[in-house]
């Protein structure tokens, strides 16, 4: 007759099951205690796994936006110091005009053509700055040092320029023949023909090799912003042709009232100059701007998005931890008791 | 009555003491054979006092159904189990470092990087190599997956064939069971035997049993399927040689009739052949499948296209190409296209390509250069390309996924997919194994020996038989005085 409804062999597995599950739990809860994430993300989120990976990717992604802007910022920011030193020469140079205003004699003049070209040269170094190997002014062509030198020898600018007034006038301007050429006539080689290679496409052969377009960077998932300028602005063409009237025609064998006018027109140029430089160190200040405030953003982002991410992986530590003793309580439990059941055997008493 | 009678009864006693303790003995060394089951020897009554008529064997045919179901169930679950873990193995730990979501994610910060210095060649080149870590991330992916159908597959024919041999040392089994129950013999031992193999057979495939007269059991799948009836019916199965994306893997046959897969995370496969080809022919495909649309959407997400004012030539593959060669139009999966997945040697340094035509395009031609005049920061292309990562495009909606997304998310989707069938799997797999355990415990106390109770009865033999023993110098003295008389 049977009369007990427990076998050995079940008997002596009872506890196993509770210790293995015991062991693995530990296990897999003293990893979350350390490291503060689930053990197993894929078991424990299951399909929410993908957002755990898309936010990973999302914060990976953020962080090389920054970095990124934090080149940006610097490019933005050696070319504003970059203009203001163009924008300062520019504004010499019309000071230069104003005094030399009248001016007839040669040493006046030579002073002034000093000053004109010191103000040209200063302009050209500032628009040749390179920054980690790109020249900063030179749109997306920034492989390329954007403006020609006017004073070097073999200099082309010089060369077109020498060309443009000795074939409208039939000599050249150093010419004492000058000296027939009448206040209309020199109005209208400044305006009809010396301008329009300035502002023309003549600019882009003779002077600057800048592509019209500007470099663009993402600052932000969704906005791109002009991260640089180039030479081929307003106001570097009116610099350029200002100190060309001052160095060339300026000092040319003219009368009094030809240089006079010509004076007049460079005095006009140079201001479109300034104003002209300024415009693109506001439009300048605007992207510096758009970019401090996207850092920001980006900033605040990166925060709620780990706050988010751990959210969905992290683990209280502090709850692993409890659950870890607790668990270890029970599976010391567990070995008694197998010990104390192993033990108890009616072949003790017998 | 006379003391001669007296005299048998004592007998007897004795004769039936030494078989229960025969008995009790066989219990106890047997104590922890899982496969065992208690007997018990049954006593009648005759004339001459108790007789033993017959070894029982305990049984419960209710429990030991439970037994089986449970041993199916989790042995299914756990091959399914296994096998998506070996799938998740393929696509790292705890970060997915070799997931293609991860290393997708990995090219597009270094785009991005360059996007915004796009004159650094050095940046140019650590693009190409990402590019060159993901192609080849996808390609041992798919190649991954294939393998474990492969090995899936050698592992089935396996358990074909140790099914094959079960089934046949099954029919030894119920014809020395049959056999011994005609005779009516002690059939016991046979009977441990053919449960203990009809328990392993359970754990290959699902089983039903039914017990006919003269103890013969036939056994059906369960499908329904005749897996045993007299003569064992036979399990076939033709391993293939190996697997592509293309490659459908055979079926498992038995009697004739094709096994089915199992169904879900939380499967329905019972036995672990089901499970096994649910991870063939069900998980592994659809992990392929998303490799695949990942590798299309790269190739398509990277391809040139023509600059002209008016298009007119093809779009051609890009940063990305394949064995194809072209950029496959339409949202529609194009199978085993991930195994051939690379960059575009043109790109790649070491094999004489240049890098920096990822900027610039034109790979296929000057007609698809975006950049003619070769400005060194042309940041345009590099930057369409960061912003298409991110932007939704179609995927073939039969691959099981969202059919709109973008293809990053689309990677990371695939990886959910598997998450989510993992750790139902684990979830089901855990109370399956469970089930199991507390069944074959079940069926052990119900079944099993316990040597407190053989050691009791043991004691009660004991004093039966120094009873008998008694008795029997007892009629001898009383034969002894009788004689004495009589003399």
């Amino acid at each position: 007759m049977k009369t007990s409804f427990i076998s050995n062999l079940a008997m002596n597995n009872a506890m196993r099951m509770t210790i293995a599950r015991g062991q693995l739990e530990i296990q897999q809860l003293q990893k979350e205690a350390v490291t503060g994430r689930h053990a197993d993300i894929g078991i424990a989120l299951g399909a929410q796994t993908s957002s755990s990976v898309s936010l990973g990717r999302d914060l990976a992604r953020m962080n090389t936006i920054l970095d990124s802007n934090a080149l940006v910022s610097q490019r933005l920011g050696t070319s504003q110091l970059a203009l203001e030193a163009m924008s300062n020469s520019a504004q010499q140079m019309l000071e230069t005009f104003i005094v030399a205003n009248g001016a007839n004699d040669a040493p006046k003049l030579s002073v002034m053509q000093r000053d004109v070209q010191a103000a040209l040269e200063t302009f050209t170094a500032a628009g040749n700055t390179s920054v980690n190997g790109e020249y900063l002014f030179a749109g997306i062509n920034s492989d390329v040092k954007p403006l020609e030198e006017y004073t070097v020898a073999g200099s082309t600018p010089k060369a077109a320029f020498d060309a443009t007034f000795l074939g409208h006038f039939g000599f050249a301007q150093t010419d004492p023949a000058a000296a027939g050429i009448t206040v209309a006539q020199m109005d209208n080689f400044i305006t009809n023909v010396l301008e329009p290679t300035f502002m023309g496409t003549d600019w882009n052969t003779n002077w600057s090799s800048a592509s019209d377009t500007n470099i663009t960077s993402r600052i932000r998932n969704g906005e791109v912003v002009e991260s640089g300028t180039n030479s081929n602005s307003l106001g570097m063409r009116s610099f350029a042709l200002a100190a060309v009237i001052g160095m060339e025609l300026l000092t040319a064998p003219v009368t009094s009232e030809v240089r006079e006018a010509a004076n007049a027109r460079a005095i006009e140029y140079s201001g479109q100059a300034v104003t002209g430089i300024d415009n693109q160190r506001s439009l300048l200040g605007v992207s510096e701007n758009r970019v401090s405030k996207a850092d920001v953003a980006l900033e605040s982002q990166i925060k709620i998005l780990k706050l988010h991410i751990n959210d969905i992986e992290g683990v209280d530590p502090y709850e692993a931890s409890t659950r870890v003793n607790s668990l270890l309580a029970q599976v010391e439990t567990s070995y008694a008791l197998t010990a104390r059941i192993q033990r108890l055997s009616l072949m003790n008493y017998l | 009555m006379s003391l001669t009678s007296a005299l048998n009864a004592a007998q007897t006693s004795l004769s039936n003491t030494s078989t229960q303790t025969n008995i009790v003995s066989r219990n106890i060394s047997n104590a922890s054979d899982p496969d065992y089951n208690r007997r018990n020897a049954a006593l009648a009554t005759n004339v001459y006092g108790a007789q033993v008529v017959s070894i029982e064997r305990a049984q419960d045919q209710a429990l030991f159904r439970q037994t089986i179901k449970g041993t199916s169930a989790a042995s299914g679950q756990q091959a399914l189990l296994s096998g998506l873990e070996t799938i998740k193995g393929i696509f790292g730990g705890n970060d997915y470092e070799t997931s293609p979501a991860a290393m997708l994610g990995t090219l597009r910060d270094t785009l991005s990087t360059f996007a915004s210095q796009p004159g650094e060649s050095t940046l140019a080149r650590s693009s190409v190599a990402d590019a060159q870590t993901l192609a080849a991330g996808i390609r041992d992916a798919s190649a991954a997956v294939q393998k474990v159908r492969l090995d899936t597959d050698n592992e089935i024919e396996r358990q074909v064939g140790k099914l094959n041999e079960l089934l046949a040392r099954f029919e030894t089994a119920n014809n020395n069971v049959t056999r011994g129950t005609q005779l009516g013999g002690d059939v016991s031992a046979d009977m441990d035997e053919r449960d203990s193999l009809l328990k392993q057979i359970s754990g290959i495939i699902g089983v039903s049993t039914i017990t006919r007269t003269g103890n013969d059991v036939a056994i059906y799948t369960s499908d329904g399927t005749t897996l045993f009836e007299s003569v064992p019916r036979p399990v076939t199965f033709t391993p293939s040689v190996g697997f592509a994306a293309t490659v459908q893997g055979n079926a498992v046959f038995v009697d004739g009739v094709p096994l089915g897969a199992g169904v879900g995370a939380n499967s329905t496969a019972k036995g672990s052949l089901q499970g096994l080809l649910q991870v063939r022919d069900e998980m592994a495909p659809a992990v392929q499948t998303h490799l695949d649309e990942i590798a299309r959407a790269l190739i398509v997400t990277f391809a040139e296209t023509d600059q002209s004012a008016v298009p007119t030539l093809p779009d051609q593959p890009g940063l990305f190409t394949w064995a194809g060669g072209t950029v496959p139009a339409g949202a529609t999966v194009v199978p085993g296209i991930a195994a051939s997945f690379a960059v575009n040697a043109a790109l790649i340094p070491a094999q004489g390509g240049n890098p920096e035509l990822l900027r610039d395009g034109g790979i296929n031609g000057a007609a698809y250069n975006a950049n003619p005049t070769g400005a060194a920061s042309f940041s345009a292309r590099l930057d369409a390309f960061v912003v298409a990562i991110d932007t939704p495009m179609g995927f073939d909606p039969a691959s099981g996924l969202s059919p709109s997304t973008s293809v990053i998310d689309y990677a990371a989707d695939s990886l959910g997919w598997l998450e989510l069938n993992r750790s139902e799997a684990s979830s089901a797999s855990e109370s399956r194994e469970a089930f199991r355990f507390r069944a074959v415990e079940a069926y052990s106390n119900d079944t099993g020996v316990s040597i407190d109770e053989e050691m009791s009865m043991l004691l009660e033999l004991e004093q039966s038989y120094t009873a008998s023993a008694r008795l029997i110098s007892v009629i001898d003295q009383m034969l002894e005085a009788l004689m004495s008389t009589v003399r």
